[in-house]
């Protein structure tokens, strides 16, 4: 395998591993704020057992984010020193922000929330895990700041230097920041990163229930998880819709290849299920005719860019960017209707009666963990070949120093080191979740 | 002073503020093994357990400020030192994973494991850091495209370990001072003692270092010739480190904690004056070397990033003091950690 794949693989594995845990703490953040909020304004101690129970699986959660995520930084100058010395300029100063202006602060107040529930008045309390949860979202802005503009770069010039390399200089910071996809994607990610969150309370809390235990205080926390989960996914799908426009409007082959639609001359159709036989250029499966072109000009017979108006070598793998991007919207419309069936059910308590619903809810929380990495997935495999948008090609964008033996040294080492991690993660959660919601007044 | 050099000072800010604040935490790691028992350790994770997360955040703000400021050095240094890069972040997941289980591990043996996990690491981390700025005095085999030349093996050479053994030594001196902060007092007497061998063993260090320089690097002092009063740096260095030694004698530890982070703050001004202007000094042919001007982003970006570190400093001092008013005092018992989990 080359340098390239191999950084590729790499690259793939560490931040989809590291990804499973910022969107868990980003949700669980939420709650713990609600659920502390709650307790402050009512005085009702069940609330507040509650949110230092989710304070210690937030502990393990953030641990994990943080020691994961040390990595990403690093692996631009180590792996894809190329693309860093292409993009320093424009991106360099978003993610020192992301350090100075969010993480900081975020980390900074976590150690209070965390061992500080004895040491700092029960508002000053309220105020940092108030601020862990902004510091967590902060973070999650500036970075989706970095990749929307991988995706639509914006407000740069490109500039030779002395010794006669290229590369991307600010020329506008404000047109950089909000480039035209980093709002949109960022209300995505955020709305995804907090139902992540209410589902784990979910999960856990229905575990509870399958087995009678905490079953008052779970009730209470499915409550408020769901109300406000049946609200988020309201918002995600309307996200999604917009999200996907902006898809259309500037990253046109990424879109067609979302559908697996090649032909220019036709509307595009919305598939519900589907194959794409690449050679071929033919999508085959279950679709509503021309409804891809209702959806992004409301007008069903408009045609649609397709994937044969481009060279074979720009394009991404469209089979795998089809599948996973309809993967997420499926688990997204499953999400939605658990969330319907629990708010539904309160009245006639089906969450204390089912069995089965029980063990639904209880495996739900893979649902948005899955649907958020299929999400990034195809998001960033349908920028491929593309490691900054029609400016500059992944396989330019490497260290052009490394050997694969560099590469298999550091794959294998993180590859053993993620799954004791992942074992120990597990273990972990496992245990807190045994200990159970105690009294703590 | 132009804007570059602004910045580059504002870059060895950063890189002293994480030596200072990981620089505790990571020092109590690399003196573990010389604590007695049990106990002791307990405390000892104890007293970094609301500051150690937050003091690494100041790596990811220097990795970022590096990217920002000078992307080409961000970009050759660490592609460069690959392997030693890689190992470092193994280190530091395997840290903060440590730090956090030890708290929370039941059995004998999980203690030890985690124990052993948690020292190794923290030394590691040290040590790499160490090497990595030994080679940047040295010199290393930089290539007009940014790429280093040779393997792995050219970057264990003789000075930079021992700059490395240096880094451990040093943090480790700052790791007690904290310490003698946070620990009973009962523990104080024996770390004392620790404290005052490894300051000899550190100053015998540093000036048997000071000599090889002068002799095999010579151009490392071209700075201090053109202006003198930089050699009054590595004086009071000394300074420091007797006035160290002296205020731990007279038990008033928070001030010596202050001299430590002076002292650490000499050092690498120590390295960052004999580098100045350059940054990455190649070895092969010195016209290829990376320095403040030809590696930096466009002055464009340097003077925003300026106004962002000046809209967050004061955000910075009031989470530091506000955490460390906080969690102040000495510990007594083992608290923070609740042991009733254990019996799961």
């Amino acid at each position: 395998m080359s340098v390239e794949l191999l950084s590729r693989i790499q690259f793939a594995m560490t931040i989809s591993f590291h990804y499973v845990f910022p969107p868990l703490s980003i949700g669980l953040g939420m709650l713990m704020f609600f659920f502390e909020l709650i307790y402050v304004r009512t005085n009702k101690v069940l609330y507040y057992n509650l949110a230092r129970f989710w304070s210690k699986i937030f502990a393990v959660i953030f641990g994990m984010g943080v020691a994961t995520g040390v990595v990403m930084e690093f692996q631009f100058g180590t792996n894809w020193a190329t693309y860093s010395r292409y993009i320093g300029d424009v991106m360099g100063s978003v993610l020192a922000a992301e350090g100075l202006l969010a993480f900081m602060v975020e980390a900074g107040f976590l150690s209070i929330v965390l061992l500080g529930w004895n040491r700092v008045s029960k508002k000053f309390h309220l105020f940092s895990t108030f601020l862990v949860w902004l510091g967590s979202m902060f973070s999650a802005l500036w970075i989706v700041i970095v990749n929307s503009w991988q995706q639509t770069p914006a407000g740069y010039h490109i500039v030779q230097r002395a010794d006669g390399t290229f590369r991307a200089e600010v020329l506008d910071y404000v047109k950089m920041i909000f480039n035209p996809s980093s709002m949109d994607r960022f209300l995505h990610v955020i709305l995804s990163s907090l139902l992540c969150g209410l589902f784990l309370v979910i999960s856990i809390h229905a575990y509870y229930i399958f087995k009678k235990k905490f079953v008052k205080s779970s009730l209470l926390a499915i409550k408020v998880a769901s109300i406000s989960g049946l609200v988020l996914i309201i918002l995600q799908v309307v996200s999604g819709h917009h999200s996907a426009l902006i898809v259309a409007e500037h990253q046109p082959e990424k879109l067609a290849s979302f559908e697996g639609h090649f032909d220019s001359n036709k509307p595009g159709n919305l598939y519900l299920l589907g194959w794409v036989n690449q050679d071929e250029k033919v999508t085959t499966g279950l679709y509503i005719p021309k409804f891809l072109s209702f959806m992004i000009s409301a007008d069903p017979n408009m045609k649609v860019k397709g994937l044969n108006d481009y060279p074979e070598e720009d394009l991404p793998p469209v089979n795998v960017v089809f599948q996973t991007y309809h993967t997420m919207v499926a688990l997204g419309m499953a999400m939605l209707g658990v969330l319907g069936l629990l708010v539904f059910s309160f009245k006639r308590r089906w969450l204390l009666k089912n069995r089965w619903f029980q063990l639904v809810c209880c495996g739900s929380v893979l649902m948005p963990i899955l649907a958020v990495q299929l999400g990034w997935f195809s998001a960033e495999i349908g920028r491929q070949p593309w490691i900054v948008y029609h400016l500059m090609r992944t396989k330019d964008g490497i260290s052009t120093n490394l050997t694969t033996y560099d590469l298999w040294f550091s794959i294998i080492g993180f590859g053993v080191i993620y799954i004791f991690l992942t074992g120990l993660f597990v273990f972990t959660i496992r245990r807190q979740v045994m200990v159970g919601i105690k009294k703590y007044k | 002073m132009d804007i570059q050099t602004v910045y580059f000072l504002l870059i060895g800010a950063i890189i002293s503020a994480y030596a200072i604040l990981d620089g505790y935490d990571l020092g109590v790691g690399a003196i573990y093994p010389f604590l007695k028992d049990d106990k002791q350790r307990s405390i000892a994770i104890e007293a970094i357990a609301p500051f150690w997360d937050g003091n690494e955040v100041w790596i990811v703000i220097a990795g970022g400020g590096l990217i920002a400021g000078f992307p080409d050095v961000y970009a050759s240094v660490f592609s460069g030192f690959y392997v030693p890069v890689i190992l470092l972040l193994f280190c530091l997941i395997f840290r903060a994973i440590s730090i956090e289980n030890r708290g929370h591990a039941s059995s004998a043996n999980s203690v030890l494991f985690w124990d052993i996990a948690f020292s190794v690491s923290s030394i590691l981390i040290a040590f790499i850091f160490g090497l990595l700025v030994g080679n940047l005095m040295v010199g290393v085999p930089l290539l007009s495209n940014g790429n280093f030349e040779g393997g792995l093996l050219a970057l264990f050479r003789p000075y930079p370990v021992i700059v490395g053994v240096l880094t451990v030594v040093l943090l480790s001196i700052h790791g007690i001072i904290f310490l003698l902060i946070k620990v009973p007092k009962d523990m104080i007497s024996r770390l004392k003692k620790i404290h005052h061998r490894m300051l000899i063993v550190f100053s015998i260090l540093f000036a048997l270092l000071g000599g090889i320089t002068y002799k095999y690097i010579p151009s490392a002092f071209l700075n201090y010739y053109y202006s003198p009063v930089l050699f009054l740096v590595p004086l009071m260095l000394f300074l420091f480190l007797w006035l160290e030694l002296y205020s731990v004698k007279r038990s008033h530890y928070n001030i010596s904690l202050l001299h430590s982070s002076i002292t650490i703050c000499l050092v690498l001004m120590i390295f960052a004056a004999s580098l100045y202007p350059n940054i990455v000094v190649s070895s092969i042919d010195i016209e290829y070397s990376l320095n403040i001007y030809n590696a930096s982003s466009s002055l464009f970006t340097l003077k925003i990033l300026l106004i962002i570190t000046v809209l967050a400093i004061p955000s910075v001092f009031a989470y530091l003091i506000t955490r460390k008013k906080v969690f102040s005092g000495r510990i007594e018992s083992t608290h923070f950690y609740e042991k009733e989990d254990n019996s799961i």
